[in-house]
């Protein structure tokens, strides 16, 4: 048995009138002697005719000032960032400064031995340290003793003299 | 280039001059369609309205890039689109769709703010409306958009290749699926009546 051509997704493009002269007549002598497709077309023709009928969502009656009250407020927004245009240029230049500040602030500590109380600070530690190397280098048990007694590397120094 | 001459030609080129009057007036002439469009894609009426007014808060703002390649409404539509495949990716639509509303209730709802018939033929075209809204529901986001666009909106098959980045021959093919499909949904119920 022959099985017959249903040309279905014309019927679609019937309803819209996007067919040739031509093509409408071949379609129409098919719908004539097919029933399923008939069918389509009738069902695809009711469906098309519903929603036409256009039920429709209501519209806020506020609606149309609060989409301009948003609009007013965006375009106030706009308006405060127009003075930060330029900031992505001058990005560069911002982060060199940036990095020159951070270097200052990272040097800061060597810095502060220029005050007068560092540099007595920075003596008193330096003299400490000078008295304990002369300490290691004593090498003979009467020096040790001596400056024991003594108590000062100065005396000792004198009673050398 | 400007190659569309838009009904609203004035308005528009107005509301790119910064005109906020006639950018009021081309809200109010575009208000039904996008909260009608909005509502058929996502079927939820409070998302719809916030949708319709980001939609519209959006277009306004990006004004001043229209070149009138296309007729506002579809733009405008296009935005909405986009505006409504956000949401779905923030999974809020699903959050608030799963435990908002009935939709068949939400169906009968909207139906009752249209004209006044016969009783009669006005409780048939409700059921009627009600099965469609529901068999609408059913189809994929692709499909419901292009019949949308074409049976309820009524763009042509050109302005639908410009809104939704398609070519001809996808929205002829889509445009096919998403009728027979709707058409099989509903053919047990209007093939009773």
């Amino acid at each position: 048995m022959k099985s017959i051509f249903h040309p279905r997704k014309k019927i679609s493009l019937y309803l819209d009138q996007r067919l040739s002269p031509e093509e409408v007549q071949k379609l129409e002598e098919h719908l004539s002697v097919c029933k399923s497709c008939r069918r389509l077309l009738q069902n695809m023709s009711t469906m098309r005719a519903v929603l036409r009928e256009k039920p429709s969502v209501s519209v806020r009656k506020d609606f149309v000032s609060r989409v301009i009250a948003g609009h007013r407020r965006q375009q106030a927004d706009e308006a405060f960032w127009i003075g930060f245009e330029s900031v992505p240029r001058l990005l560069p230049q911002l982060a060199f400064v940036l990095v020159v500040v951070l270097a200052l602030l990272w040097s800061w500590p060597q810095l502060e031995i220029t005050t007068p109380e560092a540099v007595d600070d920075q003596i008193a530690r330096v003299s400490v340290l000078d008295e304990r190397e002369m300490i290691s280098n004593l090498t003979t048990y009467d020096e040790a003793l001596r400056f024991a007694l003594n108590g000062t590397y100065e005396n000792m120094e004198g009673d050398r003299k | 280039m400007e190659y569309y001459k838009d009904e609203y030609y004035d308005l528009i080129k107005a509301s790119q001059r910064g005109d906020v009057k006639a950018a009021g007036k081309l809200v109010e002439a575009h208000a039904q369609a996008v909260h009608d469009f909005l509502f058929h894609l996502c079927g939820n009426r409070h998302l719809t309205e916030d949708l319709a007014q980001d939609t519209f808060l959006r277009a306004l703002t990006a004004l001043k890039h229209y070149q009138f390649r296309a007729p506002l409404r579809a733009w405008l539509f296009r935005i909405a689109i986009n505006l409504y495949r956000d949401q779905r990716r923030r999974k809020i639509v699903r959050n608030i769709v799963s435990s908002y509303h009935d939709n068949e209730q939400e169906a009968e709802n909207i139906v009752s703010n249209t004209s006044v018939q016969t009783p009669h033929a006005e409780l048939e075209r409700k059921e009627r409306f009600a099965h469609l809204y529901k068999a609408m529901q059913k189809l994929p986001e692709s499909l419901r958009t292009v019949i949308i666009m074409r049976d309820l909106q009524e763009l042509s098959y050109e302005e639908i290749t410009q809104v939704l980045h398609w070519r001809l021959g996808t929205v002829k093919s889509r445009l096919f699926r998403a009728r027979k499909e709707l058409a099989e949904l509903l053919s047990d119920f209007w093939e009773e009546k």
